[in-house]
């Protein structure tokens, strides 16, 4: 694939991804896997934005509970995070 | 000079304006659109015994003039609360009213009687009425059930209680009547409504949680009708809230019954609207030539 030549033929230390569920769902294999480290923004339905509402929860990894994205995000290390 | 200050079992509210509950956390300094400080009152997002994280997303789904949301009551626990939470609520000046749940009378009880203990509480209000629980309504939908527990928590403590409603019931005085012989000293109406979304194009419930409740501009006239029915049956003292968005529909409760109100959703609209909603009811008040807000609490009920 496209990416993983890129990722063969250059030195990429971080992969930054936001967007795509589906691309961010691959970051998270190829960080998981150790080609890069990978680093997602998440989007989250904030009916407040400042952290008064929990609206915007995501799901930590590995079933601690949830950040808010918009005070603890908007982005994290992909391998904290469930990509839904 | 309008004296905007309410009573409300012995408690001095110096504005009769304060946030719902849920609505509001305590931002660093810095992070602050509003000044807690000029509020009637502080109400903190109902806190349980333990810890919860509560409900998976989507959490929230907007629709016409409202909102939609199945967050739960995620928190840190009755501990964490008070060694972290308490104190700086407490401080930021206004009277506060703790909201507290229980999965059990006991529970209820127990948290009530620590919050007590704290001396850093002036009012408790019972959550008996949050739909993204899953047995969070049952309190509020039986009388009996409610009685049992309001009463227990008001044997339990010394302090004012206030009971939080649904309106998600057949009989709202039927309750608002079982709420007031079990000792409560006010009511709070109303918790939000029971609700659905659908993804049409998943074909299944937006919410994770499935339903949710919905507050906002949508639900005003029907949490206005509450009131104002509770009001005509029912003798103490009504905190409204239900969709309020803006001075005149503080203005509404108030003429419809309500001694104080409470705004949720709006909140986040608007940071600013609960400054807005207390000089709004000021300059109503100056023009229309009354000296004092309690000069028109349930004023709608003259014939």
């Amino acid at each position: 694939m496209l990416l993983e030549r890129f990722l063969s033929e250059n030195k990429v230390e971080r992969l930054y991804t936001c967007g795509s569920k589906r691309f961010a769902r691959h970051v998270k294999k190829l960080d998981a896997g150790g080609v890069t480290e990978g680093i997602v923004f998440l989007e989250g339905p904030m009916a407040c934005g400042m952290g008064h509402c929990h609206g915007c929860a995501a799901e930590k990894q590995g079933g601690n509970g949830y950040f808010l994205v918009c005070k603890e995000g908007l982005h994290f290390p992909v391998s904290e995070v469930v990509i839904p | 000079m309008i004296d905007l200050s309410v009573e409300i079992a012995g408690v001095t509210l110096r504005n009769p304006v304060m946030p719902a509950s849920g609505c509001f956390e305590i931002l660093p300094e810095q992070e602050r659109v509003l000044d807690p400080a000029i509020l009637g009152a502080i109400v903190n997002k109902t806190i349980f015994l333990k810890a919860r994280a509560d409900n998976p997303p989507p959490r929230i789904r907007e629709t016409p003039g409202g909102m939609l949301n199945s967050i739960g009551i995620p928190g840190e626990g009755i501990e964490a609360f008070i060694e972290y939470k308490l104190g700086a609520l407490s401080a930021l000046g206004p009277p506060l009213i703790a909201s507290l749940a229980g999965n059990s009378v006991e529970e209820f009880c127990r948290i009530a009687r620590i919050i007590e203990d704290t001396g850093k509480a002036q009012f408790l209000e019972l959550n008996l009425s949050c739909p993204n629980l899953n047995d969070g309504l049952h309190w509020a939908t039986s009388k009996e059930t409610l009685f049992e527990v309001v009463s227990a928590v008001t044997e339990a403590v010394s302090l004012p209680v206030a009971a939080k409603l649904s309106p998600s019931v057949t009989d709202i005085v039927e309750m608002a009547t079982a709420a007031c012989k079990a000792g409560a000293a006010a009511l709070s109406l109303v918790n939000t409504f029971k609700a659905l979304a659908i993804d049409i194009e998943k074909r299944r419930p937006f919410l994770g949680n499935i339903t949710g409740g919905l507050s906002g501009p949508a639900i005003k006239p029907l949490a206005l009708y509450y009131v104002y029915e509770v009001y005509r049956s029912v003798d103490i003292p009504i905190i409204g809230m239900g969709g309020i968005a803006g001075w005149r529909d503080a203005v509404e409760f108030i003429l419809a019954g309500a001694t104080a109100v409470a705004v949720g959703m709006y909140n986040f609209v608007n940071p600013l609207v609960m400054a807005e909603v207390i000089g709004g009811i000021d300059r109503y008040l100056a023009e229309n030539s009354f000296s004092s807000v309690k000069e028109i609490i349930g004023l709608a009920h003259r014939i």
